[in-house]
């Protein structure tokens, strides 16, 4: 097994490693989100929206393989938010509704066809 | 796959889309799992939920699903420029990769631009076939015709080799 750095980094700061510079419009609109909040009766995770709010419009970091959701188009199915799909469409991604204001919540994968996909 | 959350998630959506066509230069290979297990320290390492090993450098990342009793593993690599895409699959001995510029990127001058004597064989070809097709060059640099390139004549020098007329 080979060795791995225990902790994650914060994915703004390998976002900005990766793909710098972040721009003032790289990012879904405050006014987007608080509407996708507003629709849905949940809010998002302070780290997701955080992330959204930086860099939701980059399609080269955020819509090659995996795709992140638009706020229009966030949605709650099974009592997740699910925020990310893959390119294919055959996997979604989402955090528990009821786990949403955790810090680090967990994250749940859906197939498109529901359960697990692993 | 148990135990992901969403700084994992995220660190694995930005890295997997990174070499995927995220960055401007994306590559796969084969490398020896000798030599990811000795990276140097000027990279990070994270195993995301996914199982894939990750390794993260300035502007360069490299993805291994981990290989289980095999000394050759499959990576997809990543960087922002050629360069640093050609000294990823030098650190790391790719045995044979892919590599290639996303469409929006633009090309740089390291990708292999032919040298001067290259051009010149080129150049020396193309009047060889245009003088074949019976057109009558303008340019004996590199075979332009006036219909071609409308402005050479006027401007006395070739608009496409730079050759004086």
């Amino acid at each position: 097994m080979l060795a791995s750095d225990t902790r994650f980094p914060d994915p703004l700061d390998l976002a900005v490693r990766l793909f710098p510079p972040l721009g003032a419009g790289d990012g879904f609109s405050e006014a987007a989100l608080a509407d996708a909040e507003r629709r849905l009766g949940v809010p998002m995770p302070a780290r997701l929206r955080a992330y959204c709010a930086r860099t939701g419009e980059r399609d080269e970091m955020n819509r090659t393989r995996y795709c992140l959701i638009p706020p229009l188009y966030l949605f709650v199915r099974d009592g997740l938010l699910l925020f990310s799909t893959t390119d294919d469409g055959s996997r979604y991604a989402g955090v528990p509704v009821d786990a949403a204001g955790a810090d680090d919540p967990p994250v749940v994968l859906l197939s498109s066809e529901g359960g697990s996909p692993r | 796959m148990t135990g992901r959350t969403l700084t994992g998630f995220l660190c694995e959506m930005l890295a997997e889309n990174a070499v995927q066509g995220g960055l401007a230069w994306c590559g796969l290979g084969q490398a020896a799992v000798e030599a990811i297990r000795e990276a140097g320290a000027r990279w990070e390492r994270h195993t995301f939920a996914d199982g894939i090993l990750t390794l993260v450098g300035e502007g360069t990342v490299l993805r291994v699903p981990l290989p289980q009793g095999q000394s050759l593993g499959v990576v997809h690599g990543g960087a922002r420029t050629a360069g640093g895409l050609q000294a990823l699959a030098a650190e790391f001995g790719f045995t044979r990769s892919e590599r290639r510029r996303r469409l929006d990127a633009p090309p740089e001058a390291d990708e292999g631009a032919p040298d001067e004597p290259s051009r010149a064989a080129l150049r020396v070809r193309a009047a060889a076939q245009a003088a074949a097709a019976g057109i009558r060059a303008v340019c004996a640099g590199c075979g332009a015709s006036l219909v071609t390139w409308a402005d050479t004549a006027a401007r006395g020098v070739c608009s496409l080799c730079g050759h004086a007329i």
